[in-house]
């Protein structure tokens, strides 16, 4: 979705209108399909992530720390049977863990590692709501300024509140391979 | 044709290519095996079959150049011989690649092995040619693709000759006989008759029918359970047979039919049979009705309507028969009715059942849950304290026990069939390598879970390809130091308490200690001086890099490998064991648990966590204080009854909190031969542990090797103890306190 | 009849000689019931180089005690035989149901 974004948002100049023009007329008519995205709070901060990989989102609960596993996987939890890793978004973002609140949750996500489902949570502060985002509502993250590894942010979301955030790739920020290097702590 | 039916026809045609591979290396040793050389046409015959009816063309052409060699052989035309077995023996490699090619890739086969195809094409006809039944005349005297249609046109019209309505094929007086109880009593044997039969023509073939032959105790000796089926070739008249048996024709039941006798006679014969074991198609040969052929032919088609789609009822065989024109309706329809009553009285007799692995994996789970649950269940009886209550509850639980004992049986199959694979690999590789080698294969039939078999192929592959390169010696070599020119590789398989071993051993020259500890101080894994035992030299080879042999050979010896099977074994959670003499050989054992889904756990509480060590590797429980030790250290050493034991305290590896009012307690774990102490805070007993993958991000995490899910619902993480102490020893450098003891860690991985 | 008929450690060694006819049949049977479902007996080798004549009566009760055997995984083996047992298995077509390998006893 990034990515169509900045073909439209910088395009090229000469031989190649036609074709920019054809790519704005499919965009426009797929920003009638506008896509859900849940905001939640890390660190004082406001996230989305598309709700396509969203599963579940369940109460804090009791977890079971994994001796020897670096501080960013909080641990396991029994999710009806499975046992499901948790990862503190907070950490992973780069902030100090957050403490455990009252509105403290787990998303529970569905991971595509190559064509194989893995189930993954991360703890969040708070869950906010669902909103709509259509593509003109998405604007390609700046290069600089930000907080947080740039490849995390798939882009900002301008809310009808005028206020943006920050819209998290899942499939970047919970990569199986990088967060299996880092809690063998490699 | 649907997905499915491929797939079947995939997994069928591989089954058959196995069996096939495997019949032909047993009749490379004895040549005279029928049932062998009838097996490998069956399974050439049903391949080519059924790749017809998927149109897998290219299967379908080479198959039947195949097969039409194999009949030559069956009809006594052709000789088997080497040549000819390593030409089927490629030939079957070929078809495997054209089944890929056709079946799993779904395309037509390139042209490098349309290339080979064309040559060993030739390569068979030059058999043929031989025979003069030249394949040919058949394919334009080019191998091309042409239609279909035409091979099979020709089949039917070879049939159509043989049957041709009416007429059986046979020359042959078929005398069908079942003696009632009281002749001997009567003072007759049935052998007098046959005798008798001898004194005027030939038996060609007779068939003793002991279906009505009791359990021992219920016979009674003076009575005859016997029948007999006759094939005899006489030119006496009929009267001339009959008047053989004139003494027990009232007290028998006797069918004489002559050469070549009316269908209706058959199915009358059939329809008075009593035999009830007999299946119709055997019944139809050992009847003289049909050839071994006609009945494969139409075996065959009964196969290939079984792979069109599912929803289609399978055709019973006798409308296949019908259908095919090999036999008039009536003689059918008297077998099938015979069939059907002989069916219903032997009711679910049926032995092999085929289950999709997916469904057996779904209920294997969902009995862990039942484990789980009743953990659970049990857990809040307990509390309630009902009596009743309790005693419904253990008799429940031992059910449940039962349920996952059966339902882990049902994913166990025997190794055998991974052992046989070897035949081939040894044969082809000791012609490459220019050495005589046998391979002894014991303990077949020893099972294990199909996951665990499923992952012990490479490296066992690996072990024993390692075992012909390295270990057997060359010819010269062999008989210079007076062993048999030919080497033995020697697969076998025992259960031994609750682990299957698998062993790989050879007679070849053995592990040369002297060399294995160069080549570790050349890559620094021991030091100058350094004082090992046989035992942790030769574990030595498994470590990464490691490779003596001074001929590197395609094979193996690149230096990669050993440790790459000690890694595949230890994620069975199994070991490896390494005995080994110089001149005699050496003997390579692996040590696997019998399933991966359940194990019996023992469980400790360290701080507020609890932790399982698989209950197999813990060998006592001690309590801290009895123990002398000063070490307040995470790690160190104590002294276990005058006995160095290394240890180390879980909480502070584990950065837990300790618990105050407890000192702690010891528990010894023993794996592969070393012994280490993990100090816990507490002891919380055995249970059973369901094991649940922990997920890909924590795969790679050592120390511990899944979760468990408990009664109350909390996950327990099951730790990897061989991994744990490796890492202490790392980790922290005890092993510079006592060079010994440190090494033998050191070399446990 | 019977020469000789004991089981030891579980291997059982019989000996066979003379006539084995209907006559003798249900002392045969009788004499051969022990190794009928026993564990004590896994293996039972069978000599029957000295058997003179043998009819179709005891030559039933051989053949049910050789499936029993293998029915319950045991073996059991004819390891001599006589001119008059090979005559008989080979009018019968029985050597490949017994499978043993047929010496002539000289």
């Amino acid at each position: 979705m990034g990515k169509m974004t900045k073909a439209t948002a910088s395009p090229d100049s000469g031989g190649q209108i036609e074709i920019i023009e054809q790519s704005f007329c499919d965009q426009s008519a797929q920003a009638n399909l506008a896509a859900k995205y849940l905001t939640f709070n890390v660190a004082n901060e406001t996230y989305g992530a598309d709700i396509e990989f969203i599963k579940e989102i369940i109460e804090h609960g009791s977890f079971t720390r994994v001796p020897l596993s670096h501080s960013t996987i909080r641990g396991v939890i029994n999710l009806r049977g499975h046992v499901v890793p948790v990862v503190d978004l907070a950490q992973r973002l780069g902030y100090e863990s957050q403490a455990v609140n009252k509105r403290t949750c787990i998303i529970i996500i569905d991971m595509d590692d190559e064509g194989e489902k893995v189930d993954l949570g991360f703890v969040v502060d708070a869950v906010d709501e669902v909103v709509d985002l259509s593509n003109i509502d998405i604007e390609v993250a700046p290069s600089f300024g930000l907080d947080i590894r740039q490849d995390f942010i798939g882009g900002m979301g301008k809310l009808s509140s005028g206020d943006f955030i920050k819209l998290l790739d899942l499939k970047v920020v919970l990569s199986i391979a990088e967060l299996s290097n880092i809690a063998a702590g490699k | 044709m649907s997905d499915g039916a491929i797939e079947i026809f995939i997994q069928e045609a591989q089954e058959l290519l196995e069996n096939m591979e495997q019949a032909l290396l047993s009749m490379e040793e004895n040549p005279e095996d029928e049932d062998h050389l009838n097996s490998i046409f069956r399974a050439a015959h049903t391949i080519k079959g059924t790749a017809g009816v998927f149109s897998f063309d290219y299967v379908e052409k080479f198959t039947h150049v195949v097969e039409s060699v194999l009949d030559n052989v069956r009809q006594g035309k052709l000789l088997i011989d080497g040549g000819l077995i390593a030409l089927l023996l490629t030939s079957k490699d070929h078809i495997e690649v054209l089944v890929d090619a056709a079946a799993v890739q779904q395309q037509d086969p390139d042209e490098k092995i349309l290339d080979y195809d064309s040559q060993l094409v030739s390569d068979l006809e030059k058999y043929l040619k031989e025979t003069g039944d030249d394949i040919s005349e058949k394919s334009n005297g080019n191998y091309v693709l042409e239609t279909p249609n035409e091979t099979v046109g020709n089949e039917s019209d070879h049939v159509e000759k043989v049957v041709n309505g009416k007429p059986v094929a046979s020359e042959n007086w078929h005398i069908s006989i079942r003696f009632s109880v009281e002749v001997l009593q009567h003072g007759m044997d049935p052998l007098s008759f046959l005798r008798y039969l001898q004194s005027f023509g030939e038996i060609i073939c007779t068939t003793t029918i002991l279906d009505n032959l009791p359990k021992y105790k219920d016979i009674n000796p003076e009575h005859c359970y016997l029948g007999f089926e006759v094939e005899f070739h006489t030119d006496a008249s009929k009267e001339k047979i009959e008047q053989a048996f004139e003494f027990v024709s009232e007290l028998s039941t006797l069918q004489i039919l002559p050469p070549q006798a009316k269908i209706s006679e058959y199915a009358s014969l059939i329809e008075s049979m009593d035999d009830e074991h007999f299946k119709l198609g055997e019944l139809l040969v050992a009847s003289g009705a049909l050839t071994q052929r006609e009945l494969d032919e139409a075996l065959k088609i009964q196969n290939d309507i079984l792979l069109t789609p599912p929803d289609t009822d399978k055709p019973r065989i006798g409308e296949v028969l019908v259908e095919s024109k090999n036999i008039p309706k009536e003689i059918v329809d008297a077998a099938v009715k015979k069939q059907g009553s002989a069916r219903e009285k032997l009711g679910s007799s049926s032995k092999v059942l085929r289950v999709d692995a997916d469904k057996l994996d779904e209920l294997i789970n969902q009995v862990g849950e039942l484990v789980i649950s009743g953990a659970t269940t049990n857990l809040l009886a307990a509390k309630i304290g009902n009596e009743d209550l309790l005693e419904t509850m253990s008799q429940m639980s031992r059910l449940v026990e039962e349920i996952r004992d059966s339902a882990l049986t049902l994913r166990m199959v025997q190794i055998g069939e991974t052992f046989n694979r070897f035949k081939r690999v040894i044969r082809d590789v000791s012609n490459e390598l220019g050495k005589n080698i046998e391979l002894q294969i014991t303990g077949g039939d020893t099972e294990l879970d199909k996951t665990v078999i499923e992952k012990i192929g490479d490296p066992l592959m690996h072990l024993v390809r390692n075992a012909m390169d390295h270990g057997i010696e060359s010819k010269e070599e062999r008989q210079a130091s007076g062993k048999s020119a030919t080497g033995v590789i020697k697969l076998n398989a025992y259960h031994e308490s609750g682990s299957i071993v698998i062993e790989v051993e050879d007679d070849g020259h053995g592990l040369n200690r002297e060399k294995i500890l160069e080549k570790a101080l050349l890559l620094e894994l021991i030091s100058e001086g350094q004082v090992l035992s046989d035992q942790e030299v030769y574990r030595l080879v498994l470590e990464a890099g490691f490779s003596t042999s001074e001929s590197v050979s395609k094979l193996s010896g690149r230096g990669v490998g050993m440790d790459v099977v000690r890694r595949n074994i230890e994620a069975l959670r199994g070991s490896i064991d390494i005995h080994s003499e110089m001149g005699v050989g050496s003997k390579i054992s692996i040590r696997l648990p019998l399933t991966l889904a359940i194990i019996d756990g023992f469980m400790v509480g360290v701080g507020e966590s609890c932790y399982v060590i698989p209950l197999d590797m813990v060998l006592e429980c001690i309590e801290m204080d009895d123990v002398n030790t000063n070490a307040n250290n995470a790690e160190g050493y104590l002294n276990l009854r005058g006995e160095v034991l290394p240890f180390l305290k879980l909480n502070e590896v584990f950065s837990e909190k300790k618990l105050l009012n407890t000192n702690g307690n010891i528990v010894v774990v023993e794996f592969a031969g070393y012994k280490a102490g993990i100090v816990v805070d507490e002891l919380l007993g055995e249970f059973q542990t369901v094991i649940k993958p922990i997920g890909k991000i924590l795969q790679n995490l050592r120390g511990i090797s899944g979760a468990t899910i408990l009664g109350t619902g909390d996950v327990a993480v099951i730790l990897d103890i061989p991994n744990l102490v490796q890492r202490m020893v790392q980790e922290s450098g005890v092993g510079n306190q006592s060079a010994s003891t440190a090494n033998t860690i050191n070399n446990i991985h | 009849m019977i020469s000789s008929n004991r089981i030891t450690k579980g291997h059982g060694k019989l000996v066979l000689n003379d006539e084995l006819t209907i006559y003798v049949a249900n002392d045969f049977k009788k004499k051969l019931e022990k190794y009928v479902n026993t564990e004590k007996c896994q293996f039972l080798s069978i000599d029957m180089s000295e058997v003179s004549e043998i009819d179709t009566a005891c030559l039933q009760i051989l053949i049910q005690l050789k499936r029993e055997f293998t029915e319950t995984g045991r073996e059991l083996r004819i390891v001599s035989h006589s001119s008059a047992v090979i005559e008989l298995f080979e009018l019968y077509n029985l050597g490949s149901f017994f499978g043993d390998q047929m010496v002539l006893a000289s």
